[in-house]
Formats: C-alpha cells, structure tokens, sequence
C-alpha cells in the first residue's frame, strides 16, 4: 500500500532540525525525521511556516546581544 | 546617586537637552536592569514591541545638524561637540594628542576605536578637571577653540553648572586634624549653616592660628608650587600643551590664557571632628560642593619621613609620569583613581607616587599572591630597605617598621570583622592608629563591595591612590568611587600604548562552535540554568576546536593558557588533553610548581586556570589565551584575563603577537553573553574577529570525540552530573563581586545559594554578577572561617 501524505519538506542545518523538533509538540503539528538536516511536516501549512520562524527569530534574538540593549 | 537627581531638582533653569541625559543616567540606576532584553522574550507577540523599542529612546539617532553651527575654518579643528555631551575626535587630525589630552582630563571615554573617538561630558568627569586645576572659563574656550561646531549653549551651561561648585572646597589632614578648606569664605559659611556640618565643627582655640574676626574662620597663607615628582620629573600643568603648543597657536590666533593660579592664595578653614569626616563628606556632595581631598606631604612636619626613592636605573614611561602628574599637579597630593591596562605598569605608578611622598605608605591588595608580588615590585625598582616594609597577611604577621614604612596587606585582612588572634590585634591596631601617608589600593573597582568600604573607614590616611585597569562593575556601585576614593584622575588609551610597544599587539578572536544534535536536543529540553550552561561548555565541537587550536600554537611555541570558570568543564578539558590544571583547591606549593615549569619547561606549553587566575597570576611569557566558559557577561573578567597576555613581546614575524580566543557555542546563550563581555575591549579600541570554521578541523583524525560514539558517551556523562557542575566555581578568595543572593552562610566550593534561573525572572543584574559581595579568606581553617558580609 501506498500512503501519500501532503506536507512541506523542510532541509536545515542540524541545531535548526533540533529545534523544530522540540517546538513541534508545543506548536501542534507533526514532523516526520528523515535524516540529520530534513524534514518533514505533515499538514503543514502557510500558518506553521510564520510560527516556526517566528520561534526561530526569537531564540536568535535572545542569543544575541545587540549595543542598543544596553543604557548607554 | 542621589547628588545629581538633587542637583537636577534644584536647578531652576535646565535645558531639555540637560535633563535628557541626566534622566538617562537616572533611569539607568532605577531600572536596576542593565539590559532590557529580557523583556523580549517574554511573549510570542512581543515582536511588534521589539521593533518600536528599538527605533525610541536609547539606542537612537539624534540629528544635531539643524541645532549647531559650523565654523569656518572646520577641516583644523578635530572635535565635535554635541548638545547632548558627548564629543568625538578626529584621530587623524594633526592636533590629536593634544586634544586628546585634554578631552581625557574634562570627560569619560566611551568609546576609542582607531579612528574617531567618542568621549562624554558628565558631572564626574568635569568634577576631576576641577581637581585637577582646571578653570571653568579655561575648559570652554579650549573647548571652542578645538571644536568644529560653535560651542551649544547647553554645554557651555552644563559646564558651567557642574564646575561653579566643584573644587572650591578642600579637605585637608593636618597634624592629625581635619580641615575643611576654601579659598571663598562664602562658601564656608553656606556649608556651615548646614546642622550636619554645623555640629561637626570644632572651634578653634586662639593661639593656634590665626582667625578672621567677622567669620571666626581659621586663615591660612599658602604658596601652590609645582611638584617635583619623585625621579626628577616635572608636574605638567594639563592645559599648558594645549595653550602653548606651536601647531595649535599657528592654527589658532588667539590669546593664550594662565591655567592654574600659581599666586598667593589666602585660604580659610575651620576644623572638624574626625570621627564625622564621612558624613561631612557626603553632606557636602549632596550640598553640590563635593571636597577634594588633598595632602599637603611637603609641609608636614608631624607624619616622619620615610626614605624611599626611585632606583636611578628605573625608567618611568610617558603615560605613567602623565598619570602622576594629574596626581602632583599643585604641588599636593590628590586623592584620586588611576586607570591603566593591565601589564602596562601600575605597580610602578603606585611605587614612584610612594617615593614622592615619602611617608608612610600602605598598600592593600587583594590576595596574598599580590601582596608578594608588591613587595617584589617595590624591591625592584625603589631602594627601600628589607627592614622598612612588613607584610600583614594570615601566614605572614609582621612588625610595621616603628617610624615610617611601607605595610603591604589584603582588604580581607584589613576590613574583617571577627575576632582575630592577638599577633594580628596589635598589628592591626598599629595599622589604625598610625597617620598613613598614602593609601594604595590595587584593583580598585572591588572596593565598593559593601565588605571593602569599610577599609577607607578603618584606616585613616591622607591620600588615597586607586589603581586599576577595568574600572567596571557590572553593578551601579562604581559611582561610590567618586567620594570614596576621588576622582578619576588619568586613564590610558589601550590602542595607543599598543602603538607605542608599551603592550602586546592582541588578535581577539571568537570561534563559533556549532552544537552537535544531541547537545543541542538536551539543551532545548533542559530547563535548568545550570544544565544548559555544561551543555554549552562540553560541547563536543568546542573541545575539538580547543584542541585543535592547542595543536596549531604550539607547533608555533606559543604558551598557552587556557581559562575555564566551570570546574567540571576544566577538568575534563584538562585530563582529556593531559595537561596540567589549576583551580581553587589547588594547594599554593602545587600552584607554584605548575607555574614555574609553564615558565621554565619547554614541554609544558599549555596550562589549564580556573577563576583563580584572573588577576592574582603574573606570566609574562604567555601568548595565547583560550576560554572556554566564563562568568555570564562579565566585561571586567574578560579585559582581565586579556590583560594576562598584554605584556608586551618581542616582535615575533606577522603583525599580532598574541592572541585571544573565545570559544562560543552557536545558538546558545553563550552568544548572548560573550556579546556582553567583548563590550569593553570594543570601546577600548579592539575589534573582535568571529571564526565560523576552523580549517581542517572536520578531516583531523587525531582529535576526540570524532564519533558518534564518544560524543554520545560524553553526553551521558554530562547529563549525569548534578546541579552542582554546571555552576561556577565558587572560589575561596572571591575578592570579586560574583556571587548571587548574599547570605551569611558558610558556602561549599562550587554552590550557590539560589539557583539563577532566566525563566523564573532573575534580574539581569544577578545573571552579571552583581550582588553582595560574599569574601572568604582561603587559606586557614582556624578564625577566619566565619565570614560576615557586611551590611551597608
């Protein structure tokens, strides 16, 4: 039998992969690991793509530390 | 700071620009929180906010051409002076030097890259031109004249503002009693209506000195002279190369002006009682008419003279006698903070203002390591006798010399509150009673712990001269210094000195490590401040690239050291490389061995320090630095540990002849802080190179952890550690102002108290390592066990 599943293939590097996976149970969607830098979302759509930037923007931003944070 | 939000309520007729950067200062003491970033990620939604918190208020761009006018002949002057304070100067501009001068004795550095420096006017900086003699008309006409804009009016009454009330007032230590001083007796009589001051007053008897029969003030005639520091070097009055300098007055025509009055003065005073001069002090600040300090050592006739002088064969470089001389400049001693990079020749500023004084000096440091260091240091390059200094530390316990001598101690020693055995009774009896001449306090910037303050309360002397080279905390207490201590009197220009040879020529470098998968996995997971923190240090990667980088410097026999705060992290670095190590536990004899063959042997070319060698160490011969894991954002412990390899060096082939690397790993919070932590060598003048790979580093065979397998095995490990590892070493002697929620509890090596938690909300403060200084002494498990921390 042959399951066809629509989705979005996603290739990244593999602290990024990590990271999906970790938002996946917080955010509500599923990912199928296929190897170290792709993945897949099944039932994916436009909606999961901002959400999972958005995180990702976020944790950079909270990685980085930018001169105007500071009162200076 | 409650001197300058009094001044900004008293004022009647401020500017708007005035306030602004008054508020700033202001907010920035209130929020307590140096960094607002935290508050961004809070929420999902804040993204919106980020970008509006960006473009208002702090980081944003003022437009200042509309405001001020250009001059003409713009393309000779090298400044720019800006409403708001702050002024850059063109580094490239013919007159740099001497308008370089002059900016760092009226305003703060902020920032001194190569080419255009930032600098900023503020009510301390102007506080220590006045004290240094400078007049309020002599700093605006120096400052039109060098600038390229027409002076704005909100600088010129800023400037005006601050200096009408500084310097009018002295504080003077004579034959053992304390006297306010002033050249205007209006003045005296303002801060006499005051009942604080009032009642600390002691009427003089008559006999004694002359009185002026309308005030009942004491007059005395005074001559100011120049000084003859110590090595027959003469004082330079600090504007004279800027007035008198032929390329200035072929560019400029205009008049010069006298600088300091060198006249005749009548002084009038009144005396005070000695046990309230830290509350007439900080009565006057608030009063607007803070008191400078100043020793008068060549007419004192009661303090016996201590004969100390320089070696003939000591050389004392140009920014060293630049530094003394804003010290000497009247011929008195001023009381003040000196600021130079590390490596670049303290001991020495500290040793020659010691000879010129020539009274009793005592030098408070804060180990024993450095307490042998000074005394090695003045039996270089001074001619003291062995007889005349005495060291006063837990194992060593000696006699002072009983006329004049030179006394080296710790803060510890001096500032503990306990009992103490009754060898260390007398001393330090002997140690307050006596009338020092000069007090020397190394490393300066850890006196405002609430522990150290105590020190300038228990020993009274009647000059204080601060050094260090990071005057940086991470909290607001750094201001303390001002009447603490005095006022910033010099700092150096860390790019300069480089040019000049006086320091190595440092590569900063960061070299991004990327987390393997299954590090960074358990990294999201993790919730625990602690857990996260050894996930990042044991990064796989990162102990290839440290190995990586071991191998390729020492091909090319370097020394290296190698920093890691984490104990855990250093010692698995350590094994793991079989090198050497040295931390907290280590026993002194054992630390010592360690040092002399990294200094002797040929074969130990890499050595691993924890916290314990971030200032008391001294290794000339070592040219590359690694770290690993370092304390949060930490701005100070960075340029320390860079000043570990600033000596400078013979010039090896290739431009750098040391460097600097910091090991960070990707996507952690690792960034963030390493970010932080470069802030002050950025202002400083360096610039820091990111390495994202490292050549050859994924086809080397010979490097661990190459395989899954061992990485794997790594990671167990890691996650079997307790809480414990992933915090910092908690050292015994922690002089420093690290740890977090300060409790009267005895602490084991490596705990804290409260667990730092981001999540939970810990203020951005504590994560940088400031809260209440918690100081053990080492060494002895007898009386100095229990430790107090004071309360303020």
């Amino acid at each position: 039998m042959v399951h066809v599943y629509k989705g979005l293939f996603l290739e990244c590097d593999p602290p990024t992969k990590q990271f999906v996976e970790y938002i996946s149970k917080q955010e509500h969607f599923e990912v199928i690991v296929l190897d170290e830098t792709h993945l897949f979302l099944q039932a994916a759509d436009e909606k999961i793509i901002n959400t999972i930037q958005r995180r990702i923007d976020d944790l950079q931003n909270q990685n980085t530390y930018s001169v105007f944070d500071k009162d200076q | 700071m409650t001197d300058s939000r009094k001044r900004k309520d008293r004022s009647t007729n401020t500017t708007k620009t005035y306030n602004t950067w008054t508020d700033f200062e202001e907010e920035l003491e209130e929020s307590g929180e140096f960094n607002q970033s935290i508050k961004k990620t809070n929420s999902v939604t804040s993204n919106n906010n980020n970008i509006n918190t960006e473009t208002e208020g702090k980081g944003s761009f003022h437009d200042f051409s509309k405001k001020c006018g250009l001059k003409k002949d713009d393309k000779t002057r090298p400044l720019w002076v800006c409403p708001d304070g702050h002024i850059f100067l063109e580094t490239f501009s013919p007159i740099y030097k001497q308008a370089s001068d002059f900016l760092v004795a009226i305003s703060e550095p902020v920032c001194r890259p190569q080419l255009i420096h930032e600098y900023q006017l503020t009510p301390y900086s102007l506080y220590a031109a006045v004290s240094v003699g400078l007049e309020t008309n002599d700093i605006i006409t120096v400052l039109n004249r060098l600038s390229k804009l027409y002076l704005p009016k909100e600088v010129e009454q800023f400037i005006r503002q601050c200096t009408q009330s500084y310097g009018k007032v002295k504080l003077v230590l004579q034959k053992n009693k304390y006297f306010v001083e002033s050249a205007y007796p209006e003045v005296l009589e303002f801060l006499l209506k005051d009942s604080t001051i009032a009642s600390s007053r002691i009427k003089p008897t008559l006999e004694e000195s002359v009185i002026d029969p309308k005030t009942g003030l004491i007059i005395n005639k005074v001559e100011i002279v120049g000084a003859q520091i110590s090595g027959g070097l003469q004082a330079n009055q600090s504007l004279d190369p800027v007035l008198k300098n032929d390329a200035l007055t072929s560019l400029l025509e205009e008049e010069e002006e006298d600088t300091v009055n060198n006249s005749d003065q009548h002084f009038h005073s009144f005396e005070i009682n000695s046990q309230m001069v830290e509350e007439v002090k900080k009565r006057c600040i608030q009063l607007d008419y803070p008191v400078l300090e100043e020793y008068d050592f060549r007419n004192d006739t009661v303090n016996p003279n201590l004969n100390i002088d320089l070696k003939p064969t000591t050389m004392i470089r140009p920014y060293q006698e630049k530094s003394l001389s804003k010290m000497f400049g009247n011929g008195r001693a001023r009381s003040g903070i000196i600021v130079l990079p590390c490596g670049a020749g303290k001991s020495l500023s500290g040793i020659t203002a010691a000879c010129t004084v020539k009274k009793s000096i005592l030098v408070l440091c804060t180990s024993a390591v450095s307490v042998e260091q000074w005394k090695y240091q003045f039996k270089l390059w001074s001619n003291i006798e062995e007889k005349m200094i005495s060291k006063f530390t837990s194992d060593n316990k000696e006699k002072l010399c009983s006329l004049a001598g030179v006394t080296i101690t710790t803060y510890t020693m001096v500032a503990f509150g306990g009992r103490r055995s009754a060898d260390s009774l007398k001393i330090m009896n002997e140690i307050t009673n006596r009338e020092w001449g000069l007090v020397l306090l190394d490393e300066v910037h850890v006196v405002p712990a609430a522990m150290f303050r105590k020190v300038l309360t228990v020993t009274k002397a009647h000059c204080k001269l601060g050094l260090t080279a990071t005057l940086l905390r991470e909290d607001e207490k750094i201001q303390d210094l001002n009447f603490l201590i005095g006022p910033k009197l010099y700092e150096a220009n860390w790019l300069d000195l480089q040019k000049s040879g006086f320091l190595a020529n440092v590569s900063c470098s960061e070299v991004w490590c990327p987390m393997s998968a299954e590090f960074y996995k358990e990294y999201l997971i993790n919730d625990s401040q602690c857990k996260k923190k050894l996930l990042y240090t044991m990064n796989p990667n990162k102990f290839r690239a440290c190995e990586y980088l071991i191998k390729f410097h020492e091909q090319r026999g370097d020394k290296i050291i190698v920093f890691s705060d984490n104990v855990y992290a250093l010692q698995k670095y350590a094994k793991g490389l079989g090198k050497y190590f040295i931390y907290g536990p280590t026993s002194g004899h054992e630390r010592m061995s360690i040092l002399s063959k990294f200094q002797h042997d040929p074969k130990v070319r890499t050595i691993f320090i924890s916290k314990v060698g971030d200032t008391s160490i001294d290794i000339p011969e070592a040219t590359v630095i690694i770290q690993v894991s370092s304390h949060y954002g930490s701005r100070r412990q960075e340029a320390q540990r860079l000043g570990r390899i600033l000596r400078p060096k013979p010039k090896s082939d290739g431009l750098y002849n040391a460097f600097f690397y910091s090991l960070v790993s990707k996507d952690t919070q690792e960034m963030y802080y390493s970010t932080k932590r470069q802030q002050f060598l950025i202002d400083q003048g360096y610039s820091f190179k990111v390495i994202s790979e490292l050549p050859g580093l994924d086809q080397d065979p010979t490097l661990k952890y190459t395989s899954k397998q061992e990485q794997l095995e790594l990671l167990g490990q890691v996650l079997g550690e307790g809480e414990d590892s992933g915090k910092n070493e908690t050292l015994e002697e922690d002089f420093d102002d690290i740890t977090r929620g300060g409790t009267a509890k005895k602490q084991k090596p490596g705990t804290n108290p409260t667990a730092v938690s981001r999540t939970t909300g810990g203020s951005m403060k504590a994560l940088s390592g400031a809260n209440d200084v918690n100081y053990m002494e080492y060494q002895t498990p007898s009386i100095y066990n229990k430790n107090r921390p004071l309360k303020k």
